[in-house]
């Protein structure tokens, strides 16, 4: 059975940081200098996938702009990004200074209110082996 | 069409970018003090929370270990080419003439040989930062149609003007392109990601984060 997606409660939350999306969304030149400053980036041969930026658009940027309309697939591929993809260890900068923690810990809490999260003590093998998935 | 490439659309496009820009410095001043609100009400610190705040001092010392640390070089670059994309318009012979004949001042020109230097400095640095979309993979993976689209619309004005200064091609032709380009560029600026110009000043100064130099703090609740 396709799980529902409860759009009405996910526009609720984004619309409570509608603002500092908004903002975030405006001032991201895709510049890229976030990258080095993410050590998963830095340990996992620069995937781009572990870049802070790609990290918030593909997620919360996602989420905005389709104004939490999204199926439930596209919120799977956001647990990757924002569980398994993130840390949250808040050590990343932005040149234009997107507090991009923040965006990442918001983009959770939406997933959260879907009850898409993850089980680290269910699926530990997401964390560590993720080296040898790149 | 000549006459209104050269005429009227002149005006229309400088008095956009004035206003486009000034909309946009506003828009971004209200979004940050609607966000700076909204935080101030979210976050009331308990009895039993740290409060962490960072000096100045600190973040200028740690500024070493951020992107500024790590992208020294690519900085030092980014920092010349906007200078030059700014400055250079500004002291061109010509461009002064038609101020002076327009409004009756002038501002410094710098000499001929000058500033085709800088032109072709300017237009080195977009081949530089083109190659660098296209090849370099992670900004590759992240770059959407429009961010070639404004590289495009940027550079095109430099390498018009540069050959209609060198008298290449049809020199007539070249020069209506370099005002239409010009004039492209002008109203792009307030509606495309190239009014980052602005942001670039206000972004990290305003903002609100630990780790920027806005007011920010962090409150460590002791427990949950």
């Amino acid at each position: 059975m396709e799980r529902v997606v409860n759009s009405k409660e996910i526009k609720s939350i984004l619309d409570e940081h509608k603002d500092k999306m908004k903002l975030m969304l405006k001032v991201c030149v895709r510049c890229t200098f976030c990258a080095e400053t993410c050590f998963l980036y830095r340990s996992r041969e620069q995937n781009p996938k572990y870049m802070p930026s790609m990290k918030i658009i593909n997620s919360i940027g996602k989420l905005y702009k389709k104004k939490g309309k999204v199926k439930f697939e596209e919120l799977e591929k956001m647990r990757e990004i924002v569980f398994h993809d993130c840390v949250l260890c808040t050590r990343c900068s932005c040149p234009m200074g997107i507090n991009i923690p923040e965006m990442i810990a918001l983009a959770r809490r939406v997933l959260r209110s879907q009850g898409i999260y993850y089980s680290y003590d269910k699926e530990p093998h997401s964390i560590a082996t993720s080296n040898t998935e790149i | 069409m000549v006459d209104f490439i050269t005429g009227p659309m002149v005006w229309i496009s400088c008095l956009f970018f004035l206003v486009g820009t000034i909309y946009q410095v506003y828009s971004i001043r209200k979004l940050t003090r609607k966000v700076q609100k909204a935080d101030k009400k979210k976050v009331v610190p308990e009895k039993t929370d740290f409060i962490t705040k960072d000096s100045l001092s600190f973040k200028i010392r740690m500024l070493k270990y951020s992107f500024v640390g790590i992208h020294r070089e690519k900085i030092a670059l980014s920092i010349l080419f906007h200078m030059l994309i700014i400055f250079t318009p500004l002291l061109v012979p010509a461009h002064n003439i038609l101020l002076k004949q327009s409004f009756g001042f002038s501002l410094l020109s710098l000499p001929e040989s000058l500033i085709d230097l800088t032109t072709i400095l300017v237009i080195l640095c977009f081949v530089v930062f083109l190659l660098r979309r296209i090849f370099v993979e992670r900004v590759r993976a992240i770059s959407s149609f429009s961010d070639y689209a404004i590289l495009i619309i940027a550079a095109a004005p430099f390498v018009t003007g540069f050959l209609s200064c060198q008298q290449f091609f049809d020199p007539r032709t070249i020069y209506l392109i370099h005002i239409l380009t010009g004039e492209i560029m002008l109203i792009a600026l307030p509606l495309t990601k190239l009014v980052h110009m602005v942001f670039f000043f206000f972004g990290p100064l305003i903002s609100i984060h630990k780790q920027t130099f806005g007011n920010g703090k962090e409150i460590l609740r002791s427990e949950g």
